[in-house]
């Protein structure tokens, strides 16, 4: 009989545990319109509420809350409902009492003051009475947690179930005792027997198919929730988006609520970034009905008429960019390694608007910030570099930065309306001042000089911090000379010079980034101003005065003159690009970098692990990301057709127009950097040689490691494959239905002739000043072979010997 | 450690041998692996797809350029024959001159002197190492070209 | 898989486009020659066309030294017994692959291969354009030659 009693027992409790469902129920979202779960206060100078009158109503004069009440009890946030009287009522709407097997209720509330009580109540249908199962004191937050394991005697024949939370100051049942309720839920344990499914249909969606989207861009969708017959079903609680991914990694993530009205309706709306879904490719975005208990029926979610896609291959864009990239540095003091960070912040985001539509996967930035940072490796591999254990940077984000380890920065924004001037130092570069009482000169206001025909002027950067995403290509560069106050001093206090040309050229490199002077003669009077330091890196490092007054204020976070970046970017963990610049106007560098997983590569500090057993680590990120990327970008092009379609929104003649957007973004740099070469002549050209012939000798220890390295050489191959195999796709079919060729032919066909013409016109442009880069390197080569002084430096000139050391 | 003329010889030459041994692993990856091969042989329908549309493309540029021209534009005359003049102007630092002194034909010049005897980049034996480099990039260059020019009519069958 | 008649197609239309565009570069370069002197009055018809040529063939006579001259890369084949090793077995593996390489007398392989489809898609009507965008192209390019060298004598007299 005993074995028999077990046996039943245990069928019993396995069928009981596997066949239920929990439910959470709360108030979230609820508002007085809402018809099943209501909250009141009632005025009771009793200890316990009446007899209810009926399952349904609480007693005559309780008062319903307000929906700002409501709204404070939706979350456990510390937002509290306090409406005024003592008793706070409870009326929820479950399932009949046959069919819920547990409740467990979570409050979550304080009483009025510190000696008071909060008594908790629930209803008893049996006994007609109320009984109290729980107590707090004080004035502080705090649960009330109760677990009804027979919950028959409180749920009512119709599923209500009444609770009241009963303020007590002191043993006076008044309404001074008036309770605060921050949260209430019931998690409800429903017998799977009288679960029903609950369907949802799409009316209306504001994202098509292979859309592309921002992830703080707000989807919004006009849902209605029904039963398997197709009925609608009215306030309906739990309607959510879902988005679901199946495309280079696999996932799912709920974002957005909803709750459908009267006529079983709703508008869900919400941001993919508020579900963590971000950087994705080809997501499928639907409407899903979760499980809720509604007007009595615990519903479920779990048939596939509860989730209904409206948008597949949706491309989810980050709206915020926070990067560190990994690399080779290339400058004239040799090789070296580069840790970069990049942020752009959502304010520092932009889409793409063209006819009136935001283009998929296009972006546009500004005011980013930007942290490049040499790490002076111990053992360093290739020609030898700056002195081990000598760290150099360039950064831009000046909250986040150490100015001491970090000192030269292209201009940070500080979160104001002034974009592009170096936050911290605002009084510094941004305003003008008198030097020396005014005897020395007048400085104007503008953190940014620009040259045009001999002719100098100050002012805030006409040309902004700025850069662009389309598709897989990510380019942002700074085309301006943010030299703050030391370039201001250049003509307006020294009489030598006249101009920044004149300056640039005129000293010698290592007047520049060395330890030797740059004359200085004061315009107004006639003092020559002696220096220690005065180049122009001294400068922008120390301030230098004279008799106690300040002649030219140091500017830690100026100097950058020129910054480019260019890569390839399928999305944030697969990244390779390269980067161009120069420092303090004068000490240009190229650098190759790729995305690494943390952990991958040494702390900055760590300089004798940057070696070459690191860089065939680092090269096998970078063979890895770089098949990636291809992949990547030729799946996304073989469905450009459906991406950007031949007309409509989105269209691929907008896509061409954002190319030209581009193209026309980038010129200014190249403008500047031209202008640059041509103004400091040999101090930017030699070195720029140097750099260059420094990049080929990496080279051959790149592709010799990926010889003789058996993993590099495997990824080597995988790269190749890919490459080759993609190739199809990236161009697209001779019949130019997709890919590169649809691309051109509606380049060519979908463009009118005066916007192929003005952009024909940049590129020859870009052509012009490309030839004029090319001549300028191809006349000094020869040269480096026969003069070797500092105004002309040689092959022979060293240049770590004539620069700065911290 | 400053360079000398020497040393950027060297570097630069380095340039050419990295080239050499990555196009040499590039030839070798197709030609060892069939499925390599295999992409190579596909990819000549869309390479010359792809010909055809780029062709189109420039054309339809330089068509308008010759348009503009013809219509006597003098902002694009000034532009194109300009930077043909630039070009013409500076060919000789550009490419060369007959004494070898400017241009590529300066580091061509540089790249013989160097690899003669008694010269820096002899005695590092850089001459035998680049014509090594260069011939093994050309032996896998055959090896690929013979993989996949023997695939041509297994791919793209007659009927 | 396309068929050979197909990419012999493709290749074709890819090449009628690659001469209709090189019309248009050689029409170019004739606009350029004729205008020298609206741009700058110190210079005269081609000049630039002329002046670039002359410099290329120096580059070019240092390629060629560079390779052949004595010491060259070529040329120290000939001296190091082992890339002379080398060289024969790269021209050993170009003889055993030949017919792979290049292609056999029916048109299996490579290069004749492509040529075979090349040929037989000619005699698709719609590829006759293929023929006309080359004579055209020819035409211009004839046509720019014969204009430059009219002003050769001037500068190398």
């Amino acid at each position: 009989m005993r074995k028999k009693m077990v046996f039943l027992l245990t069928l019993l409790l396995l069928i009981s545990v596997s066949e239920a469902r929990v439910y959470n129920v709360n108030f979230a979202g609820i508002t007085q319109a809402y018809p099943y779960f209501n909250a009141y206060d009632y005025n009771n100078d009793t200890n316990a509420p009446p007899v209810p009158p009926s399952e349904s109503s609480p007693p005559s004069g309780a008062r319903e809350f307000s929906d700002t009440n409501y709204r404070n009890i939706w979350y456990p946030e510390g937002t509290t409902a306090n409406p005024g009287y003592e008793t706070h009522y409870f009326l929820f709407k479950l399932s009949q009492d046959a069919a819920v097997d547990r409740v467990e209720v979570h409050w979550r509330g304080a009483a009025n003051d510190g000696n008071d009580l909060v008594h908790f109540f629930a209803y008893n249908n049996d006994t007609r009475s109320w009984t109290q199962l729980a107590n707090i004191t004080g004035g502080t937050l705090q649960w009330i947690n109760y677990t009804f394991t027979d919950p028959d005697p409180y749920i009512s024949p119709g599923g209500y179930m009444h609770l009241a939370f009963v303020g007590d100051p002191e043993g006076l049942f008044d309404s001074n005792g008036a309770p605060y309720t921050d949260y209430i839920e019931l998690i409800v344990t429903v017998n799977d027997a009288y679960v029903q499914t609950a369907c949802v249909q799409v009316i209306s969606d504001n994202v098509r198919d292979w859309d592309g989207i921002f992830d703080s861009d707000t989807v919004s969708v006009q849902a209605r929730a029904t039963t398997t017959g197709n009925e609608p079903i009215p306030w309906y609680t739990n309607l959510s988006l879902k988005a679901v991914w199946s495309y280079l990694g696999s996932g799912s993530a709920y974002f957005g609520s909803g709750m459908s009205n009267s006529t079983g309706e709703a508008v869900i709306s919400g941001r993919p970034i508020d579900g963590g879904v971000t950087d994705r490719w080809r997501v499928s975005l639907k409407v899903a009905a979760r499980d809720a208990i509604v007007d009595g029926v615990p519903y479920t979610g779990n048939s596939a008429c509860s989730e209904v896609s409206f948008a597949d291959n949706v491309a989810i864009t980050p709206s915020s960019y926070n990067v560190t990239l990994i690399g080779r540095y290339w400058d004239n003091g040799g090789a070296d390694w580069v840790r970069i960070w990049w942020v752009a912040e959502p304010s520092d985001v932009l889409p793409v608007n063209i006819g009136g539509y935001n283009l998929p996967v296009a972006q546009k930035f500004r005011n980013w910030d930007f942290l490049l940072y040499k790490i002076g490796a111990v053992n360093v591999i290739g020609p030898n570099n700056d002195n081990d254990n000598d760290w150099e940077g360039i950064s831009s984000n000046v909250n986040e930065v150490n100015s001491e380890m970090y000192p030269a920065c292209i201009g940070p924004d500080d979160n104001t309306t002034q974009p592009y001037n170096c936050g911290q130092w605002a009084g510094n570069c941004r305003d003008s001042r008198s030097v020396g009482v005014g005897l020395l000169g007048q400085l104007p206001a503008g953190c940014c000089v620009t040259e045009s025909g001999g002719t100098m002027s100050a002012g805030n950067c006409a040309r902004y911090e700025t850069g662009y995403r389309i598709s897989t290509l990510v380019e942002f560069n700074v085309p301006d000379h943010n030299l703050g106050e030391p370039g201001k001093a250049v003509y307006k206090i020294c009489s030598e010079y006249g101009n920044l040309t004149r300056y640039l050229n005129m000293v010698p490199y290592p007047g520049h980034e060395g330890d030797q002077e740059a004359p200085c003669t004061s315009h107004l009077l006639s003092v020559y101003l002696t220096v220690s330091p005065t180049s122009t890196e001294g400068f922008f490092r120390w301030t230098y005065s004279l008799l106690g007054m300040d002649i030219v204020k140091n500017h830690p976070h100026g100097g950058l003159g020129l910054l480019s970046f260019i890569g390839l970017w399928p999305d944030n963990q697969h990244v390779v690009g390269l980067v161009v610049g120069h420092r303090f106007g004068i000490h240009p560098f190229t650098a190759l970098v790729t995305s690494m997983p943390p952990g991958t590569y040494p702390a900055d500090e760590q300089a004798s692990y940057w070696n070459l057993s690191f860089m065939q680590v680092w090269l096998y990120y970078l063979l890895k990301n770089l098949a990636y990327g291809i992949f990547v970008t030729a799946e996304e092009w073989a469905n450009m057709h459906l991406r950007y379609p031949p007309s409509g929104e989105d269209n691929i003649t907008a896509l061409n127009r954002a190319i030209n957007l581009v193209i026309g973004d980038f010129l200014p740099y190249l403008d500047e950097t031209l202008w640059m070469l041509e103004a400091s002549g040999n101090n930017t050209i030699k070195p720029f040689i140097v750099s260059t012939v420094t990049q080929l000798n990496d080279t051959k220890r790149i592709a010799t490691l990926i010889r003789s390295n058996e993993t590099l050489r495997a990824e080597f191959v995988s790269l190749t494959g890919t490459l080759f195999g993609k190739l199809p796709e990236l161009v697209g079919p001779p019949d130019a239905s997709t890919g590169l060729n649809y691309l051109l032919k509606w380049r060519t066909e979908g463009l009118t002739y005066t916007e192929k013409r003005d952009t024909n016109a940049l590129i020859y442009d870009l052509l012009d000043r490309l030839l004029s880069f090319a001549v300028a390197i191809m006349k000094h080569l020869p040269l480096m072979e026969y003069v070797n002084t500092p105004a002309s430096p040689g092959w022979n000139f060293n240049w770590i010997e004539n620069s700065t050391q911290p | 450690m400053p360079l000398s003329l020497d040393l950027s010889t060297v570097y630069i030459i380095d340039g050419f041998q990295g080239n050499f041994i990555l196009m040499a692993e590039l030839f070798r990856a197709i030609a060892i692996n069939s499925t390599i091969s295999d992409y190579v042989a596909n990819d000549i329908y869309y390479i010359f797809g792809f010909l055809k549309w780029l062709s189109y493309f420039l054309n339809d540029i330089s068509t308008i350029v010759n348009n503009e021209i013809m219509l006597g534009n003098a902002t694009w005359k000034g532009w194109l024959v300009g930077y043909w003049q630039r070009v013409a102007l500076n060919s000789t630092w550009l490419f060369g001159d007959w004494r070898g002194a400017w241009g590529v034909a300066y580091l061509w010049n540089r790249g013989l002197t160097c690899i003669q005897p008694g010269q820096f980049c002899y005695s590092i034996n850089y001459g035998n190492l680049t014509t090594q480099e260069a011939l093994e990039m050309v032996k896998w260059m055959f090896n690929a070209t013979s993989e996949v020019g023997r695939k041509l009519s297994i791919w793209y069958p007659w009927s | 898989m396309p068929t050979a008649a197909e990419l012999g197609n493709v290749i074709l239309q890819g090449l009628a486009e690659l001469f209709r565009l090189l019309r248009t570069l050689f029409i170019q370069l004739q606009l350029v020659g004729n205008n020298e002197t609206a741009i700058n009055t110190s210079r005269s018809a081609y000049q630039s066309f002329w002046e670039i040529w002359y410099q290329i063939g120096a580059m070019m006579h240092w390629t060629v030294n560079m390779l052949t001259g004595k010491g060259g890369y070529i040329d120290i084949i000939n001296t190091n017994s082992t890339l002379e090793n080398t060289f024969s077995e790269v021209v050993g593996i170009a003889a055993k692959n030949a017919t792979w390489m290049i292609g056999d007398i029916e048109g299996n392989n490579s290069t004749t291969f492509i040529i075979k489809a090349m040929v037989n898609a000619l005699y698709n009507p719609e590829n006759h354009v293929f023929v006309a965008n080359f004579w055209n192209m020819t035409t211009e390019m004839i046509k720019l030659v014969s204009d430059a060298l009219k002003y050769f004598p001037g500068y190398f007299p």
